[in-house]
């Protein structure tokens, strides 16, 4: 089977003096994989997922290739690419709250996402996205439809979110930290429910986060990125057992601080792998 | 004696009855005994930071009083806090929006020391200078630093910038809002080992909040778990964490995604 | 793109002020000697934009203009900020009732426009490049007011605020030392904007004769005296309206140039 995603040596580089954040990475993700992208703040995990949205800004410079479903996206013009958003490929932002419109209601910002791809009369529309806005585990989803984003919470909000994501069950799914804003128990149930729908719309996920444990509860397989460049990639097993790379090392052994008994030092990141040039 | 006496302390914000009106704290009483490493659990909404932010008299309980060093500090005129203000520091969550981004990181971090309460109060180093390199030694930074401005640091270095700067006036008592959550998970460690080697060095009474249970297992000796603006469960660490009374304890600590591998 | 209108709008401003400080040392021929044998010569030489109606040559007189331009424009934008600044940031700071008086009486003073109070004014001292100053530096106040609220009430959202506050640091010392460099940006483009308003307002003060009196020359008072010839001459009227056309627009380039330069966030996330 050929892969869903195939990103091939990409290279993003920025502004005037092409200052290059991500450095020729490569990796796939097969049909319904889940693959977690790790890395930290400034590492170009997010340059990356919005390189392989054709969502970068425009003094961007995208080099390399990214497939999917054996479709090149490098070079595409926007109007090409639009189509494909949202239908073929969709994403789920870090923070609900600027991801949403804060004048429109929120089932109709749903019912949009529908309707640029398909052609649906209203009525039909509004009973898909209440249906959606069910699934996503919404109570009262007729009452959440006709509310603003403010009047929701966190939660709700991601939930609307990825009730976006997922209408139109699109291959693939980019999650860009889609957690981190959420309170804990929050937390736990939004991964819940994505690894659950994920499922029952059988799309495959790549999803960016800076925490190995959050992702463990979601992917098989991980890319460890650092500087740029994807320094380890493997399954979570793999990852967990026998690293390779200082840093990876370093990365499960903070994750892990419920290993470490009560007041004891933690381990860091820099007991394993010292960074050659400081930023 | 104990350092912090909270009792029966509400905060409400906007009126009573009207439609914005929210109890943030709904009648919490503990104590802090000195060198207590006291952490504060709960969601966000459960009034954790507002109730610290009472505690360092930087907002006003509509009810109930805080004592602290025997002295009522709830509701007092900013002037007469001179004992609390060179007592009591804290460190936030996010150091992108605890440190003025137009200041260089010397300025911020002897800022405590050029308040002229805090010098009245005459517990106050007076070199600006020699503590400077002081605290920044304490928290492994280099002295260069002192002439950057906060953007050209990375995220864990500006944390540990607003912890010297917390450290400058040689407080009793650090109030540490969040201080690893806007942080990533790899540099979190670095934080929290450096805020309990601060603790045990310098003997400060530690306050934590946090929404991580397993943060505060690390760093403190007891914690209160709080939930809509009220106490759920409070006691030594080892107790709440390991044989939770409230079920929202055990639910807090069953969603804290732990590593694992299936 | 942006960046290219930020340098149209320096060179434009420069070129304002280079014309003014030009005109302290320097002018083609005597601004304000009538030459009854030269009126309404067509630009070229040795008059380079021509005479106007009076023989006098209007390239000097544009150069003097640009004088009274600019310091009314640098008065009435200093009193504006030295009066709305502080109350603005008072307000911010202090929200309450504080507030809602700043509020009020900038609302009260939106209301009542630049000219009114210059023909008051006008009417109480004579009519003067400082009376000009004054009324426009006056009507400008309320909107420095309210800029400076606005921005200082996102700052004071910031928890270095809480930090400062938290140290004992005087509302005083927060306010010079963390409102004020933090809000300087904001204040920056509003000066600039509310320069080119100030010069809008000039030109129309003293084309109506409630400004700076003849025979010092003014770019409005240059329009007024075009307008006797807008059939026969209609150039005339072109180079003082060509003069307060592009101060303007450079100021609100510069205005918006600085904007999206001087804003970090906006700078970090480009």
């Amino acid at each position: 089977m050929s892969p869903l995603l195939e990103v091939t040596d990409l290279r993003v580089a920025f502004g005037r003096s092409h200052r290059e954040v991500v450095h020729g990475i490569s990796f796939a993700l097969e049909p319904g994989e889940r693959l977690g992208l790790i890395g930290e703040s400034g590492s170009g995990k997010t340059v990356t997922a919005l390189a392989v949205m054709g969502l970068l800004a425009e003094n961007a410079y995208v080099s390399g290739s990214v497939r999917v479903g054996g479709r090149e996206l490098v070079g595409l013009r926007d109007r090409d690419l639009a189509p494909l958003r949202g239908q073929a490929m969709s994403m789920v932002f870090q923070e609900p709250m600027t991801a949403l419109d804060p004048t429109m209601p929120v089932g109709r910002q749903v019912a949009e996402v529908l309707l640029l791809h398909q052609h649906l009369g209203h009525g039909v529309a509004r009973g898909r996205v209440i249906e959606v806005l069910a699934e996503v585990g919404l109570e009262d989803p007729e009452r959440v439809a006709d509310a603003y984003p403010h009047a929701l919470s966190g939660g709700q909000r991601q939930r609307v979110v990825v009730a976006m994501a997922l209408i139109n069950r699109p291959d693939l799914v980019i999650c860009d930290e889609p957690t981190t804003a959420l309170d804990v128990t929050v937390q736990a149930k939004v991964l819940n429910l994505l690894d659950a729908e994920l499922d029952a719309v059988g799309a495959s996920c790549l999803f960016i986060s800076h925490d190995l444990a959050v992702v463990s509860q979601l992917c098989e397989r991980v890319l460890v990125m650092l500087d740029g460049d994807i320094v380890e990639q493997g399954s979570l097993a793999q990852i967990f057992n026998s690293a390779t790379h200082p840093y990876t090392r370093g990365l499960v052994a903070t994750a892990r601080l419920d290993a470490v008994e009560p007041g004891e030092r933690l381990p860091t990141v820099e007991d394993y792998y010292q960074r050659q040039v400081r930023r | 004696m104990s350092l912090y006496e909270v009792s029966h302390v509400s905060r409400r914000y906007g009126r009573v009855g009207t439609a914005g009106s929210v109890l943030a704290v709904d009648d919490v009483s503990l104590s802090v005994e000195p060198g207590q490493r006291l952490g504060i659990v709960g969601e966000s909404g459960s009034g954790k930071s507002t109730l610290v932010r009472m505690m360092a008299a930087l907002d006003a309980p509509t009810s109930g009083e805080i004592r602290f060093n025997d002295e009522v500090v709830s509701r007092r005129a900013e002037r007469d806090l001179g004992d609390l203000r060179s007592s009591v520091q804290l460190v936030f969550q996010d150091p992108r929006s605890s440190l003025n981004p137009r200041m260089r990181v010397g300025a911020i971090v002897t800022e405590p020391l050029r308040s002229r309460l805090l010098r009245a109060s005459g517990q106050v180093p007076l070199d600006h200078r020699a503590r400077l390199a002081e605290v920044l030694e304490s928290v492994d930074l280099p002295i260069e630093v002192a002439d950057r401005y906060p953007h050209e640091l990375s995220g864990g270095q500006r944390q540990r910038v607003a912890i010297a700067r917390a450290l400058a006036p040689k407080p009793q008592v650090l109030i540490a809002d969040e201080p690893v959550s806007a942080l990533d998970v790899s540099v979190r460690a670095q934080v929290l080992n450096l805020v309990r080697d601060l603790v045990a060095a310098h003997g400060l009474t530690l306050i934590m909040v946090s929404h991580d249970l397993t943060v505060v297992r690390h760093v403190c000796d007891s914690v209160v778990v709080m939930r809509h603006g009220r106490v759920e469960e409070q006691g030594p660490s080892a107790q709440v964490y390991g044989e939770p009374r409230s079920a929202y304890t055990r639910e807090l600590l069953a969603s804290i995604p732990t590593f694992r591998v299936t | 793109m942006r960046r290219a209108g930020l340098w149209i709008g320096v060179v434009l401003v420069a070129a304002v002020i280079l014309a003014a400080l030009v005109s302290l040392v320097w002018t083609p021929y005597n601004p304000l000697q009538v030459q009854p044998t030269q009126t309404l010569r067509p630009a070229g030489w040795p008059h380079l934009l021509g005479t106007d109606g009076f023989g006098i040559d209007i390239l000097s007189r544009l150069l003097v203009g640009a004088r009274t331009t600019v310091y009314v424009g640098v008065a009435a934008v200093s009193l504006a900020a030295l009066g709305g600044v502080p109350l603005g940031v008072l307000a911010g700071m202090r929200g309450g009732w504080v507030s809602e008086i700043v509020l009020r009486v900038s609302d009260i003073l939106y209301a009542f426009p630049a000219l009114l109070l210059a023909i008051l004014l006008a009417a109480a001292v004579g009519a003067s490049t400082g009376t000009a100053m004054v009324a426009i530096g006056i009507a400008s106040i309320p909107a420095f007011a309210r800029v400076a609220r606005a921005a200082t009430l996102i700052v004071m959202t910031q928890d270095y605020i809480l930090a400062a506050r938290a140290s004992g640091t005087s509302r005083w010392t927060t306010s010079v030392r963390h409102v004020l460099p933090n809000i300087a940006a904001v204040l920056g483009v509003q000066a600039s904007v509310s320069f080119g308003i100030a010069i809008l307002a000039e030109a129309a003060l003293s084309y109506l004769g409630l400004a700076t009196p003849p025979p010092t020359p003014t770019w409005g008072r240059m329009l007024h005296d075009a307008q006797t010839y807008i059939f026969t001459s209609p150039v005339q009227a072109l180079w003082p309206g060509l003069a307060i056309a592009l101060s303007v627009l450079g100021l609100n380039l510069l205005g918006d140039g600085l904007r999206d330069h001087l804003d970090p966030r906006l700078r970090e996330a480009a």
